[in-house]
């Protein structure tokens, strides 16, 4: 310390968190023994601000890198999810689409049968057929939700507007054409548009109006509604049915897989379909609900937002 | 001179049998070929190196989409290539209801397109549709031979 001048020192320890990380030292080349206590006092001070600023960079760091962990950890795992949940698809839709062929070749066989070679055949065993036709048909709709289920999260998405007032009157009469003989009265708005995928979209419609369809075959005096309607600003619309209807406290229930209301010999249904029309409904943008009471009808709600207008629909609220 | 044939192109023996009793329910009486994959069909329609079609090419094809080895609509494409075979009437039974295939099958130029169970109406339907065009065709055909 003579070689460098040094007459005099003052070490401040700098410690924070309960350890000692350094020294702050101060020398006098002037004089030995000029520090006074005001200096000691000062230079005390200034070690303690020092060890908080230094206190605060090493926290600051040690955050940086957490965060940087973190979402590095986030990274893989999404990375995880997304190969776990595309091998999923795939296996859903691989699944599906061979355990078709053999159930075609059931129904069409059994067709065949009825065709071919129904008059030898008395009534129990044409029941027994018809009974047969019946299971392959519910497998097949339970395959076909499947692989909607697994489609309505796959593949591109193109966004057009479309006229889902069509879209519903299609789906009515490919209704009215399956079941000829069931009158049921049907109440469409006319030009409802919404922005989404066309394919998507349709299957949408198909599965809540065809439920509704479906529901109020113990009613049929009461119409089936496609609309809109409008709450705080916001445009979503409707499909409404007057049939069985069911317990609100059910209602989430409704939106998972494999999940159905009613006995499936009272109301047939594979309880895909409105999982599928949840998953789609999400990846647009949107939300699905539902109100119900029991033997009053229910009421599916769903909206589709535009990603092209900003501001939400605040211009389609003045027009 | 050779017999008119049908080719139908199908891997599942169950299918096929469907198909041969629909063919036989709509009164076709034709020699009905049978490929198992698409490669078969292939070597079948075009038996010679390079692009030229058989000497006597079927009436109508059946041709299956999901097929092993080639598939249906890589034939259907070859099919479309050559003008001899180009003009061949082309239905496409499928299990499929992928709309991608559907959009596939008729952007590559299939006459028609039934879904698999393939029972005996609709198949007729696909057939009466096609008649029209086929003896069209083939009167047009003799004329310029």
């Amino acid at each position: 310390m003579q070689q460098q001048g040094i007459r005099s020192l003052v070490n401040i320890p700098l410690s924070w968190d309960g350890s000692l990380r350094g020294f702050l030292g101060f020398d006098d080349i002037d004089a030995p023994g000029r520090w006074q206590r005001r200096d000691v006092d000062l230079l005390r001070m200034i070690g303690e601000m020092m060890a908080a600023c230094m206190r605060r960079l090493e926290a600051q760091e040690a955050l940086r890198q957490f965060n940087e962990e973190l979402e590095r950890r986030v990274k893989e795992r999404t990375a995880e999810l997304i190969v776990a949940n595309q091998e999923m698809e795939a296996f859903t839709y691989t699944v599906s689409q061979d355990l078709r062929s053999p159930l075609l070749v059931l129904d069409g066989f059994s067709q065949a049968l009825v065709e071919d070679h129904g008059e030898q055949l008395d009534a129990e065993a044409r029941r027994y057929l018809d009974y047969l036709r019946e299971g392959s048909r519910e497998l097949g709709e339970m395959i076909d939700g499947l692989l909607l289920l697994s489609r309505s999260t796959r593949g591109e998405m193109r966004r057009e507007q479309l006229d889902l007032s069509a879209m519903a009157r299609n789906c009515i009469e490919d209704l009215h054409q399956s079941e000829p003989q069931r009158k049921v009265d049907v109440k469409i708005t006319e030009d409802l548009h919404g922005y989404g995928d066309p394919r998507l979209i349709r299957s949408v419609i198909v599965n809540l109006v065809g439920n509704a369809w479906k529901y109020t075959s113990r009613a049929e005096q009461d119409p089936i509604e496609f609309g809109r309607s409008r709450d705080m600003g916001r445009d979503m619309f409707y499909v409404r049915d007057n049939g069985a209807g069911f317990e609100i406290e059910y209602a989430e229930k409704l939106f998972q897989p494999f999940q159905c209301m009613h006995r499936p010999d009272e109301f047939p249904g594979t309880g895909i379909g409105l999982a599928a029309v949840q998953r789609i409904i999400r990846r647009h943008g949107g939300k699905v609900w539902a109100e119900a009471a029991v033997g009053e009808g229910a009421t599916f709600y769903f909206n589709l937002p535009n990603p092209e207008a900003n501001g939400d629909s605040a211009l389609s609220v003045i027009g | 001179m050779t017999q008119p044939y049908l080719l139908l192109v199908e891997d599942r023996s169950k299918d096929e049998l469907l198909i041969v009793r629909g063919l036989k329910k709509a009164g076709l009486e034709a020699e009905i070929r049978v490929a198992r994959d698409g490669l078969q069909a292939v070597d079948m329609l075009f038996p010679e190196t390079g692009d030229k079609p058989a000497d006597v090419l079927p009436l109508l094809i059946l041709l299956d989409i999901k097929l092993p080895k080639l598939d249906g609509l890589e034939v259907l494409k070859r099919i479309r290539q050559h003008p001899d075979s180009a003009c061949i009437p082309v239905i496409m039974p499928s299990s499929s209801d992928d709309a991608q295939d559907l959009r596939n099958a008729c952007r590559l130029g299939a006459n028609s397109y039934l879904r698999k169970p393939v029972s005996a109406q609709p198949l007729n339907d696909a057939l009466s549709a096609l008649v029209g065009y086929w003896c069209e065709f083939h009167e047009q055909a003799g004329k310029a031979n």
